[in-house]
């Protein structure tokens, strides 16, 4: 009687209508943000791997690619590609070099459009050469966001998508979505969606290249 | 005493090569050296015909012999109609009143033969053009890399089928042994050399392309076939047919070895696709290339070679043809990544007019080693395939979004903060550069020692000007300078001399900037880069 009752569940557990939060954690590697604070915020202890990852903020220049750079870092010293794709400004080199970036691992995109934009994103991250793809963006439709999340998953690539906080407020298929406000000189990171996770908000100090 | 026996024997005994006399006059082959050969031979019995475009209705080839036109060639719907070879071409347009005559092109089957001798070139190290209409294959060497006989002609027939050329196929012991079976229309497959002379034996002389007066007077003796040839005392024949007629009969049956040369493609590529119909249409021109491509992939095979740019023209019919370049950044011959690239540029191709022809050119070809690959890939190991997989990702975003597009960084031993950088090709390779500092780029930037000043991570090309407001500078208000100010000037070796002072400042957004302002002249303030 134990027995079938046992096997009843495991049946059910094999159910593919079943979903189990923990899935999410095991099948995608993290990287670590480089941030304790945040890292253990975020289910595997890092921006998500295969995954696509939206940062909104206000204006560009707040300090979200500080964010960014510790895990860049240790991306870089991998052999896949870290590519940029339709960045606002000139990403410095000098700077990167001296934030401990490997240079010849990072590959500029500047597409005229912005449908060439999403395309060239989606083919980085689907090409799975990229350990990183990050794109800057306005608005992107629902069904081209669910493109790149499938992209990223296919390529095991970190997918990260910048957008202005006004085209925000529509639901969307990342799997980790955040929003960057800065307070003086600490950052307040609020984590809107978190797959596998709990919405939250962090503080915390970027790493200063100043 | 030799010479009488000699002449009184019959061309094809039993056990020929155990008599004393032939062996001095025929040098036997060694058994080794017959049994490592085997021959293929294609015959393209309709290579006439289907050098033009397929067609669905009946159609055949005619050309002017003696006084009438005759039937050279007809594909498979007008051979269904009942039209044969050498049928006068009055009868043959009675017996199917709509059928198409094309005049014969002996160029165009010449460049099909050699086209079929290159793509045959992957299947055999020994491919020979010197017979009309048909290929010959060394194979006895090829049977093992390709798993057997069966396999290899399945692979052969499948690729004729796909070419659209029909042709019979025979194998032998001998090059001339095969050519006429295959000639006499049957599929026949001869390993053995002892069993050569009995299925040549059968064939009818029609099938060794003697000259009309030499047939007509072997049939005057009553001789149809090979084996009634064989019989006639050698020194007879000889000398009423000509030597070469026996030296043939011996070659085909592999008493005399044959030589053969092989077949060389050229050394670069080049090849047209005429469309059936002018047309501005991606899909048909895509459609198009992909089947040039396929060409040279073949090609590339044969030669062990690859590509690193090619050409495509689209030729117009009055205007100059539209010529459209692509590079590569490896090396590489895989059609479907190169028939990608093309796709991406036609897509984005501006046509004057239709097109009427497409046109695939390469420069001379490079030959390609193959690389070994490690079995078990190790973590974190660069893996020659992965790193090829991420140069084909920049060609597919330079395909469509343009050579400028994609670029990689790199550092410049340059105090100036316009200089000290640059942009690279995309894939610049590992290579490390020195920096101003000595310190090595990418590999281990020393960004801790010494006073490393401030760089914003987001750098603006072009300097913006800033509004001054009572003396200070303004963006989205006025700044606060924090620091600075860091002086960076000089640069007269390239008349680009700067004299600036350097600050980070900050807007009421908190947003760092890095700004500077101008040491002579009108002292004006810049914003040159954002701490992000």
């Amino acid at each position: 009687m134990r027995s079938t009752s046992k096997d009843a569940f495991r049946n059910l557990l094999k159910d593919p209508r079943i979903w189990r939060g923990r899935e999410v954690v095991a099948d995608a590697g993290a990287v670590s943000t480089g941030y304790p604070r945040l890292d253990e915020r975020l289910p595997g202890g890092g921006w998500v791997s295969g995954a696509l990852t939206e940062i909104a903020v206000e204006r560009y220049g707040v300090g979200e690619l500080r964010l960014l750079i510790p895990a860049l870092k240790t991306l870089s010293e991998g052999d896949r590609w870290i590519v940029w794709v339709a960045p606002p400004f000139i990403p410095y080199a000098p700077a990167l070099a001296s934030a401990g970036i490997n240079l010849s691992r990072v590959l500029l995109v500047h597409p005229v459009t912005e449908t060439d934009a999403l395309w060239a994103m989606a083919q980085a991250l689907r090409a799975g050469v990229c350990a990183a793809v990050l794109a800057w963006a306005g608005a992107v439709a629902d069904r081209e966001l669910r493109q790149l999340q499938l992209a990223a998953a296919t390529g095991a690539s970190l997918g990260i998508l910048f957008r202005p906080l006004d085209t925000f407020m529509q639901a969307s298929p990342a799997a980790l979505r955040l929003k960057l406000v800065p307070e003086g000189k600490r950052l307040k990171i609020e984590l809107i969606k978190v797959r596998g996770g709990y919405p939250a908000e962090v503080w915390l100090t970027p790493v200063s290249n100043e | 005493m030799t010479q009488n026996s000699f002449r009184f024997r019959p061309l094809f005994s039993r056990q020929p090569a155990r008599s004393a006399t032939i062996k001095s006059v025929v040098p036997a082959l060694t058994p080794t050296a017959r049994s490592e050969r085997l021959w293929l031979c294609l015959d393209f019995y309709r290579l006439p015909v289907e050098v033009f475009a397929d067609k669905a209705k009946p159609a055949a080839v005619a050309e002017k012999k003696g006084s009438c036109r005759r039937v050279v060639a007809c594909n498979g719907p007008a051979s269904h109609e009942g039209i044969r070879l050498g049928f006068s071409l009055t009868a043959a347009v009675a017996l199917a009143p709509g059928l198409e005559v094309l005049e014969r092109r002996p160029d165009l089957e010449q460049q099909a033969l050699e086209q079929l001798a290159a793509w045959a070139g992957q299947y055999s190290s020994l491919v020979n053009l010197g017979f009309p209409g048909a290929l010959l294959l060394e194979i006895g060497g090829s049977l093992k890399l390709f798993g057997g006989l069966q396999t290899l002609t399945r692979q052969l027939a499948a690729g004729l089928k796909r070419q659209g050329y029909s042709a019979f196929r025979s194998v032998a012991p001998t090059a001339l042994g095969a050519l006429w079976l295959a000639r006499a229309g049957a599929e026949t497959v001869i390993t053995h050399p002892d069993r050569l002379a009995g299925s040549l034996g059968r064939l009818p002389l029609g099938c060794l392309g003697w000259p009309e007066q030499v047939r007509r007077g072997l049939a005057g003796l009553g001789v149809r076939t090979i084996r009634d040839c064989l019989r006639l005392p050698r020194d007879g024949f000889a000398r009423r047919f000509g030597p070469d007629r026996l030296n043939e009969l011996d070659r085909a049956l592999g008493k005399v070895p044959e030589v053969l040369t092989a077949y060389l493609p050229p050394d670069r590529f080049t090849a047209e696709l005429e469309l059936p119909m002018e047309s501005r249409e991606t899909e048909l021109l895509l459609t198009a290339s992909e089947r040039l491509l396929e060409e040279l992939r073949r090609f590339l095979i044969v030669r062990q070679g690859a590509v690193d740019r090619f050409r495509l023209e689209l030729k117009h019919r009055r205007l100059p043809a539209t010529r459209v370049s692509l590079e590569l950044i490896r090396f590489s011959r895989d059609p479907d990544h190169l028939g990608m690239l093309v796709a991406e540029r036609l897509n984005r191709q501006q046509l004057p007019a239709p097109v009427t022809a497409v046109c695939l050119s390469t420069g001379p070809v490079t030959r390609l080693d193959p690389k070994n690959r490690a079995l078990f890939l190790t973590p974190g190991q660069p893996d020659n395939l992965e790193r090829q997989d991420g140069f084909r990702l920049v060609e597919r975003l330079k395909a469509r979004l343009g050579r400028d597009a994609v670029s990689g960084l790199c550092l410049e031993p340059e105090h100036r903060p316009e200089k000290n950088w640059t942009r690279t090709e995309g894939m610049q390779g590992d290579r490390p550069r020195k920096d101003f500092a000595g310190n090595f780029s990418g590999t281990e930037p020393d960004g801790k020692s010494g006073i490393c000043p401030p760089r914003p991570l987001w750098f603006i090309t072009r300097p913006e000007q800033l509004d001054v407001d009572c003396g200070q500078p303004c963006h989205q208000g006025r700044l606060a300078l924090i620091s600075g100010p860091e002086r960076i000037e000089t640069g007269w070796w390239d008349n680009e001399d700067v004299a600036r002072d350097y600050y980070v400042a900050s807007n009421r957004h908190d947003v760092r900037l890095w700004i500077f302002r101008e040491r002579g002249g009108l002292r004006r303030w810049f914003l040159h880069g954002v701490f992000g």
